[in-house]
């Protein structure tokens, strides 16, 4: 078998002779077995063909897949370039010491060597002994020199011991002509306020290196501070000049402040107050002011900043329409989204000041020039209708926000337009934001269509910093942190009016960074404004970090407790308010059913004393029964009904023909300035019977016929917020009283004169104090009942203060849009 | 790279630039990418070699290819136990009684056996039967000293590979 290989393999090769092949494939038909081999062989070697061509096919495979995946971008590494000569820092504990100054022998080695390296040849040189540890040095120019521990390197080692400083500056003119020293920077020249050298030995005169992590801490007197001062380092030249290079922004340092001196309240809260002469003590401000904590994701300040993607926009359109707003201006913020090109929706909200609420009137958009633009389809208004139940009842107050959403389309040229707001049809006097800026949208068309998703501030789509935010770092806890800055409190009025608790959780959890950096952060968020405060480069004021960290979470709890304290406090006003309803309402009820008692108790008095009238009239015996239930006589009927009715009726007695009468007549008055009281009720007192009638009016009138053979006393109640008003006359004739005017007295008079008339009409009449208790129910919860409305008033006034941009967003919905295919 | 290679180099780029469709294609009957893939590439092996056996296609060559990715996926779907989704506007080809892919199928199996061998044996025998590539080549490709020992080489290959083969069909046989 074996040799069949060889055999084969030139066979199908052709590496045979012609006799050789024709001997092999005889041999084949003969043989079976070499068949069979022949086959396997053949199979094999088309096999291995097979396998090598797929090769082919999967190399294809591998170029293809591997040239999708190409990689376009790349990712840039950002280096830190290392820190400069000298570097600002914050000086770290440590007493203040005093000049440290000692004077060197010419001889010393020490001298001789900082006099032959001296950095600016021609000025002298101040030599400070530095012992080792923090220290402060004031130099002969008055220059405050901070030398903290560990500062200074020998051999690139930290160096702890003994060292002497060369000190030389230039900050005056004279100075600086004098050591020659030159003011340019390459070929730019530069305006200095000072140039400085540090050197440093040691005592035996080996120099030793600033660290560069560590530095020193130099603070110059300057006759003027001058924006955009950089620091410069001063690399030797050649030709032994000194060419200023690699200039870093200098850090303003923040001045630490007591809180109790700072305010956070939302600008104009604080203004707002003493206007309506309110509290002025701060506990009673910080408690109103938590009164309005909302409900909704209890914010914890640690852990849940998504991280900010640098150089991106995560807010693309609220950073050019951001601003501050006070009270008694109009304030317009517009929001816009590009529908298709040309087409652009805009959203204009308008805060408008309390005055507005009283014209009768609408808002709407126009605009004048064709050209610029023009509006398509309909505007839609919304008011920011705020309702709510106050002591039970559906109380509605209306806070002074509307939005108006419409279309425009303007010309592809166009980059801005503007959008006058026109209240009932005249451009309403308002200090609008920025105009629509176009030209930042279509830089930002990669950006997703729809501005409302990415722009999360809080998973529940809650837009306003809650009190309880704001006052859990407002403590005297966080002294000495950068959040008791007067630069903080700057920016914290901005902070508020980004309506953004991402921004302000920045600042909270940032405490140990330098404030500019925060303020590069969240100017990144979609708030440029926040690059000038960035622009001021306010440094750090650092604390140990595991003091920060504590710090951080006495931040997140007190927050979760102001929080959840003002929502029970909040609780609980509405229980009490409900309460109040509740009892008001019960009272009420009661007095229903008492005042139904009274009249079916006052028609059965008032029937008897017909009857016996009628009977007196028809001669009938005094002894006339009178049944209740069972069937009622004719006369009685006829009785019953004239009583009821209260019209004049003649019955005839069908036994003997007598006739007999029973009168009434017309009795009415109206009340001076009827709308002036909550409530208003007509007393008729009847002498002859003992209970009384109760009248409301209708309309602007009281009606209410009178018996003619009975005398009435009458009183007119009314009654309101501000207390009683009463009117009496006694036994009144029947007539039209015309209109009268009520007198206000005081409670106890009140109470007195009633009960005086009640009495005095009949000794037996029923006692009319359950009826001034009910009104004086009546006037208390009125008197609540306008405390609340007050309060509202007041409170929606304060709103649109502390929530400048109305809690939630308004809910655009995109709808499918003829126009828009 | 050999002739060979270089002819066929060409077109299959061309075409492994539609494998898209083709995933699609073979998506709508149900076929998953993975799978999709793998029949697409035996598709496009047997057409570059139905190609030198002289195929004249009177249609784009990726019709082809779909069609026999379609073919191959039927069967093994059916293989499978699988059901056959036959997606809309399409209707079930008829089973044709494919003689080349049957055969296709066998040396498919052939080459499986072939994976046993050790890899310079394969290479070699892929060189020599697949690419054509002459025994001096092989061996300076391989690392051989000449093209002698390349070709005794060869031999202990080829008996090496018959036993696999060997070994595979009683595998079969006794399934």
């Amino acid at each position: 078998m074996e040799n069949w290989n060889q055999l084969i393999e030139r066979y199908l090769q052709n590496e045979l002779s012609a006799e050789a092949r024709q001997a092999f494939e005889s041999e084949m038909n003969k043989n079976e077995a070499l068949r069979q081999e022949l086959e396997l062989h053949q199979l094999v070697q088309q096999g291995a063909k097979r396998a090598a061509q797929r090769m082919l096919v999967k190399n294809t495979a591998s170029t293809y897949h591997l040239m999708r995946k190409v990689y376009v971008g790349s990712a840039v590494t950002i280096t830190l370039v290392a820190a400069s000569l000298i570097t600002w820092m914050i000086l770290k504990g440590g007493g203040e010491s005093e000049q440290n100054r000692q004077n060197q022998t010419e001889q010393s080695p020490v001298f001789q060597a900082a006099n032959t390296e001296k950095a600016f040849k021609n000025l002298a040189v101040e030599l400070l002994t530095w012992q080792g540890m923090d220290s402060v040095f004031l130099t002969k120019g008055g220059t405050l020199l901070a030398v903290p521990e560990g500062c200074l390197l020998k051999e690139g080692k930290p160096y702890q011991g003994q060292a002497v400083i060369s000190w030389q500056e230039a900050t005056r003119a004279a100075d600086i002509m004098q050591a020659g020293l030159s003011t340019t920077s390459g070929d730019r020249l530069l305006e200095t306020q000072g140039m400085f050298s540090f050197k440093a030995y040691t005592p035996e005169g080996a120099e030793l290196k600033l660290s560069e992590t560590k530095g020193i801490y130099v603070q110059v007197p300057v006759s003027e501070y001058k924006k955009d001062m950089q620091l410069f380092n001063g690399q030797a030249l050649p030709n032994g000049q000194i060419d200023w290079v690699n200039p870093v922004p200098l850090e303003k340092v923040p001045v630490p402040v007591d809180m109790s001196m700072l305010h956070f309240y939302p600008p104009g809260y604080e203004r707002h107050l003493d206007q309506e002469k309110w509290k002025t003590d701060k506990k009673s401000r910080d408690s109103l002011y938590l009164s309005f904590e909302q409900e909704g994701g209890a914010e914890l300040i640690v852990n849940d900043l998504k991280a900010v993607p640098t150089g991106e926009n995560s807010e693309p359109f609220a950073s050019a329409n951001q601003a501050m707003r006070t009270s008694e201006e109009i304030f317009t913020d517009n929001r816009y989204r590009e529908i298709k090109p040309g087409l652009i929706e805009v959203t204009t909200y308008i805060y408008a000041p309390e005055y507005l609420l009283y014209k009768e009137g609408s808002f709407g958009v126009s605009l004048p020039d064709p050209k610029k633009g023009r509006i398509v389809g309909e505007q839609t208004v919304k008011g920011y209708n705020n309702q709510m139940k106050v002591n039970g009842e559906d109380f509605s107050y209306y806070t002074t926000n509307f939005s108006i959403t419409y279309r425009v389309m303007i010309p592809q040229q166009e980059t801005t337009i503007n959008l006058p707001i026109l209240f009932n049809g005249t451009q309403a006097d308002i200090r609008s934001g920025r105009n629509v800026t176009l030209k930042t949208y279509r830089e930002q068309m990669n950006m997703l269509i729809t501005p409302y998703k990415d722009q999360q501030p809080e998973t529940d789509d809650f837009r306003g910093i809650r009190p309880s935010l704001v006052l859990a770092f407002w403590q005297p806890k966080m002294n000495g942190t950068i959040l008791a800055t007067r630069e903080f409190e700057a920016r914290m009025k901005a902070i508020h009016a980004t309506c953004n608790p991402q921004v302000l959780k920045h600042y909270l959890n940032s405490l140990n960074e330098p404030l500019w950096k925060t303020d590069e952060k969240v100017a990144k968020m979609g708030y440029p404004q926040f690059n000038s405060f960035a622009a001021e480069r306010v440094g750090a004021l650092q604390k140990e970090s595991a003091y920060v960290e504590m710090l951080a979470e006495f931040l997140t709890n007190a927050q979760k407790t102001l929080h959840e304290k003002a929502l029970d406090d909040i609780r609980i006003h509405e229980k009490l308010n409900a309460e109040i309803t509740r009892k008001y309402r019960e009272d009420a009820q009661q007095n229903q059913i008492d005042n139904e008692q009274r009249k079916s108790g006052l028609l059965q008095q008032e029937y008897k004393y017909n009857l016996a009238d009628v009977a007196r009239q028809l001669g009938k015996t005094v002894g006339f029964q009178i049944h209740g239930g069972g069937t009622i006589v004719n006369i009685d009927k006829y009785v019953m009904d004239a009583t009821v009715s209260r019209t004049t009726t003649e019955i005839t007695d069908p036994e003997t023909g007598k006739k007999a009468k029973i009168t009434y007549n017309a009795f009415g008055l109206t009340v001076k300035n009827p709308e002036s009281f909550d409530q208003l009720y007509m007393y008729l007192l009847p002498q002859e019977l003992n209970s009384f009638h109760r009248i409301d009016p209708k309309g602007k009138r009281f009606d209410y016929p009178l018996n003619g053979t009975i005398r009435y006393h009458l009183a007119v109640i009314g009654v309101n917020a501000q207390g009683y008003f009463l009117y009496t006359a006694e036994q009144i004739a029947q007539k039209e009283f015309g209109n009268i005017t009520l007198t206000k007295i005081s409670e106890a008079e009140f109470r007195k004169q009633l009960e005086q008339l009640n009495q005095s009409r009949n000794p037996q009449a029923e006692s009319i104090i359950p009826e001034l208790d009910w009104l004086r129910t009546e006037q208390k919860y009125q008197v609540h009942l306008l405390r609340q409305r007050e309060i509202m008033a007041f409170r929606s006034r304060l709103f649109p203060l502390i929530y400048p941009c109305g809690l939630y967003e308004w809910g655009y919905t995109p709808v499918a849009d003829p126009l828009v295919k | 790279m050999t002739e060979i290679e270089k002819q066929h180099r060409q077109s299959l780029k061309k075409i492994y630039g539609q494998w898209p469709k083709v995933r699609r294609y073979l998506q709508l009957w149900g076929c998953d990418s993975i799978t999709a893939e793998d029949l697409f590439q035996e598709a496009l092996l047997i057409y570059i070699r139905k190609l030198e056996t002289g195929l004249q296609l009177d249609v784009e060559p990726i019709y082809y290819v779909r069609n026999t990715a379609r073919l191959l996926w039927m069967n093994q779907a059916r293989k499978q136990g699988k059901h056959i989704q036959v997606p809309l506007g399409e209707q079930q080809p008829e089973t044709e009684d494919n003689e080349w892919l049957q055969k296709e199928e066998k040396l498919k199996r052939v080459e499986e056996a072939l994976q046993g061998l050790g890899e310079q044996c394969r290479k070699l025998l892929e060189y020599f039967y697949g690419l054509g590539m002459s025994m001096v080549d092989i061996a300076k490709k391989i690392g051989l000293r000449n093209d002698k020992v390349a070709k005794a080489q060869k031999y202990k290959c080829l008996q090496k590979a018959k036993e696999l083969v060997l070994l595979q069909k009683n595998d079969v046989e006794f399934q």
